[in-house]
Order: C-alpha cells, then sequence, then structure tokens
C-alpha cells in the first residue's frame, strides 16, 4: 500500500478551517488507499481546536484503529504529540475506559509485533 | 511605570462633548498595553472611527508605535511604517484582526512566537507549551464566535526597578455578540454578564456544547460523517458539532498556576485576577459589545512555579500508537 506524507502549513496550527481542510484531503487519501504520515517536525503547537478537528473527528469518523494502521504522525515534539492524543481521548468514549483501555493495549502490542518484524516498514 | 490596560480603556467615558472630543478616541500619555490597544482598535472599527480621528495627547510618543503594531492599517489605513519590523513574532505581535483561517493561524504564530521568545531562557516548556495551545483556541474562537470583528495582540517589556525580569501581556478583542446573548441563544437561563462570564470560564464549559437551535458551523461542516469501518471496539463521543471548548478556563487556570493577572471583559462586567490569584468583578464605563481580555505574566512569577509532568496511561498508548514506529 502506498504511503502519502502530509506537511502542514505553518508552526502553530491553530484553526478550525485550515484542519477541516486538511482532514478532507486526507479522507480523500485513505478513499484512495493510501496510508497518510503526518510529518509534523516543524510544528511548535497544536491548539485544542485544531486537534480535535483533524484528529478527533478522524477518529470520530474512522475509529481510534486508523491510528496505527492506516495513519501516523511522523517528527513530532512531546507536547505537540501530548495535544494529539488528548484530543483523540476527548473523542472516545469515556465510559468504557476499560474495555478502551484493553483495545489500545491490543492495538499498541499489534504496532510492536509489526515493527518488530518490519522496522523500517513505518506504517 | 503606570501602565494602561483594558481596564483603562474600559474606564473611559463614552460620551462625546460639544467640540467632538470622546474619551474613547484619545490617547492619553503613558505605556498603554496590548488589552488596550485591541479595545481600541476593535471598538474604533465596529463604531465606524477611522485612524485620523483618533487624538494623540503624546503623538510624538504613540503615533510611530501605533504605526509599528499597525493600528493604522487596522482601522483600513495603509501600512505607512518606513521600518522592518525585526522584532515583530519575537518582542510583540501586531494588531492583526481575526478574519478567516489565515489571519487566525498568522496571529497564533506570532504570538506564540513571543512566548517561546520569552519563554526559552526559563526552562518552563509545560508552561510554554500550555500557553501556546490556549493562545490558539482562543484565536480560533474569537475568529468563530466574534464575526470577523476580533483583534489580537501581544507585547513584552521590561519590568522597571527589576533585574531581568520581563511581562508579557497578550490580548483580545471582539464586537461579536458577547457571553450572555451566547448563552441565551442556546437556551441557558444565565440573568447577567457576571454570571455568564462565570459560566464560560468553568471546565468543560462551552455554549458550543450546549444543543443549539442552529449552529454557526453547521454551514461549512463537510457531509464527511461516514462511519467507523471497524465497528465494536473504539466506540466514540457522539457531538452535534466538533466544537470542544473555549480554551478560557485553560487560561485561567495558567493565570492562577503561574502567578498571572487576568482581565476578562463581556457585557457590563469585568472579571479580574490579579497575580495573587484575588478575583473580582468591577463594571466598564460602558457595555462592551463583545468579549475581550487580557492576560499578562511575569518572567519572575513564572520562573518560580514548579511543572509537574503531565499525562496517563490512555494518553501515553496513544502516543505510542500515533507514532510512526516504536
Amino acid at each position: 500500500m502506498n504511503h502519502r506524507v502530509v506537511s502542514p502549513q505553518g508552526v502553530d496550527l491553530a484553526s478550525r478551517r485550515s484542519a477541516s481542510q486538511l482532514r478532507q484531503d486526507v479522507e480523500k487519501e485513505l478513499i484512495a488507499g493510501h496510508k497518510v504520515i503526518f510529518d509534523l517536525s516543524k510544528v511548535e503547537s497544536v491548539s485544542e481546536s485544531y486537534a480535535d478537528e483533524l484528529f478527533g473527528i478522524l477518529t470520530l469518523t474512522r475509529g481510534v484503529e486508523v491510528f496505527g494502521t492506516l495513519i501516523a504522525v511522523r517528527g513530532a515534539k512531546p507536547n505537540v504529540m501530548q495535544s494529539l492524543a488528548r484530543a483523540i481521548k476527548e473523542r472516545l468514549d469515556a465510559d468504557e475506559e476499560g474495555a478502551l483501555r484493553g483495545t489500545l493495549q491490543t492495538l499498541v502490542a499489534a504496532k510492536h509485533a509489526k515493527d518488530a518484524r518490519n522496522p523500517r516498514a513505518g506504517l | 511605570m503606570a501602565i494602561a490596560g483594558l481596564s483603562a480603556y474600559l474606564s473611559n467615558d463614552p460620551t462625546v462633548s460639544e467640540d467632538g472630543h470622546c474619551e474613547l478616541w484619545t490617547i492619553e500619555r503613558g505605556f498603554r498595553s496590548p488589552g488596550f490597544w485591541v479595545a481600541l482598535a476593535a471598538y474604533a472599527r465596529h463604531q465606524g472611527v477611522g485612524y485620523q480621528q483618533l487624538r494623540f495627547s503624546a503623538p510624538e510618543r504613540h503615533e510611530q508605535y501605533c504605526r509599528a503594531i499597525r493600528l493604522p492599517t487596522a482601522l483600513g489605513e495603509p501600512d505607512s511604517y518606513e521600518h522592518e519590523r525585526i522584532n515583530e513574532g519575537l518582542k510583540y505581535s501586531p494588531l492583526i484582526l481575526l478574519e478567516d483561517a489565515h489571519s487566525t493561524d498568522r496571529a497564533t504564530s506570532d504570538v506564540n512566537g513571543c512566548i517561546r521568545e520569552l519563554c526559552r531562557p526559563l526552562g518552563v516548556a509545560q508552561f510554554t507549551a500550555d500557553l501556546c495551545e490556549v493562545v490558539g483556541d482562543l484565536h480560533d474562537n474569537v475568529w468563530s464566535h466574534g464575526k470577523s470583528t476580533g483583534f489580537s495582540m501581544a507585547q513584552r517589556w521590561n519590568v522597571l526597578h527589576s533585574q531581568n525580569h520581563k511581562c508579557l501581556e497578550f490580548a483580545l478583542a471582539d464586537c461579536g455578540i458577547g457571553f450572555l446573548r451566547e448563552l441565551h441563544r442556546v437556551g441557558l437561563k444565565v440573568s447577567s454578564d457576571e454570571e455568564a462570564i462565570d459560566w464560560c470560564i468553568q471546565k468543560g464549559n462551552s455554549s458550543k456544547l450546549v444543543r443549539a437551535p442552529q449552529d454557526d458551523w453547521a454551514q461549512w461542516l463537510p457531509p464527511d460523517m461516514m462511519g467507523n469501518p471497524i465497528a465494536g471496539i473504539g466506540r466514540v463521543r457522539e457531538s452535534e458539532n466538533h466544537h470542544q471548548g473555549l480554551g478560557l478556563a485553560k487560561l485561567v487556570s495558567l493565570v492562577q498556576k503561574y502567578k498571572g493577572a487576568l482581565w476578562l471583559a463581556s457585557g457590563n462586567a469585568i472579571l479580574t485576577i490579579n497575580s495573587n490569584g484575588r478575583r473580582a468583578i468591577e463594571a466598564p464605563r460602558f457595555s462592551w459589545p463583545g468579549v475581550t481580555l487580557a492576560c499578562r505574566f511575569d518572567t519572575g512569577a513564572i520562573g518560580q512555579s514548579v511543572e509537574a509532568p503531565v499525562g496517563d496511561y490512555i494518553t501515553d498508548q496513544l502516543i505510542t500508537l500515533l507514532g510512526e514506529g516504536s
């Protein structure tokens, strides 16, 4: 499966409108059967609004399973990763925390196993 | 050094004298902080007052500065500043009208550039990240709630009589519908501006999360809800729209944790939080038509605060999942 590298414009990502436009581009890539890698190496901060509109809504429409299988993030600073993860978490059902923990454990274990089989494969 | 900020602007007498003089359009001698400038720019634009109608008590001190921070441009004049703005995005962020995604992102980058520059020597990575994130949220929400009437600005300055302390103030002002009318619009029973402010700064409260008769964002939301392709796991929380919060609760939390100061006004109320954490409600001399705020941080106080590590099991697992490789 081919992958596409997406690099958002700007150092500080703030507006929902920008995130929404980028998400629509990402959706087209996914529909076309491509995997998507977000290159965030130049990004210094992501607002809650931006993170929710991009990663939160992708969680809403495609499920958390899309991360690590079809979508990944490259080069993000720790605070940026925190913002993205929080946005995803906010969109997941807090009432199902036990089930969510199990799901994440399974997904992370599958990702580790895949990475171990082919450490250079990326997604 | 007396600093005239947002409170000073809101305590101006709005009446117009017989000779046409009005305090609202007069810039008196002395230092003015971003809270003053954003309120002036937003209200002048709201009232159709042009740059040429402003009166300067000390034009030699303020006119050059006003051109540097782009006040004439904010009020419809061409940019006449003759120098290169080498400190823009480092020591100050000019007045930027938040009218589209591009200007919202640009204002965020300029303000956050100032924050990073200020905080770099302090070793306060968490504060820097949290404040930058909040600035982005506030800009985005002023744009979406403020009907493209909002201005942003930031400025840092040296604290008088201190060794190395600096202050940074970040301010926003819009002439949208304000908190009270916004909460009424979504059906909340709130009876005063003071109550509306109090509601809006509570964690988890956002008018966008209340069921509204019609949502502003519904017009442009793409019809892309295509469903979870792998049903059964990772169930998601449904929401009518994509707004999650206003960032105000987080800003208040940062102001209190890092001993900053905050002024937040809407309608006939101004909430102030001083560096000791004391809250007070004041009344402006005139009703502010939208929302305006200014927050100020002192590097002396920021540097003394202890940063606690953040994170939890689910967030950490999600970060692992998001990373390109392990």
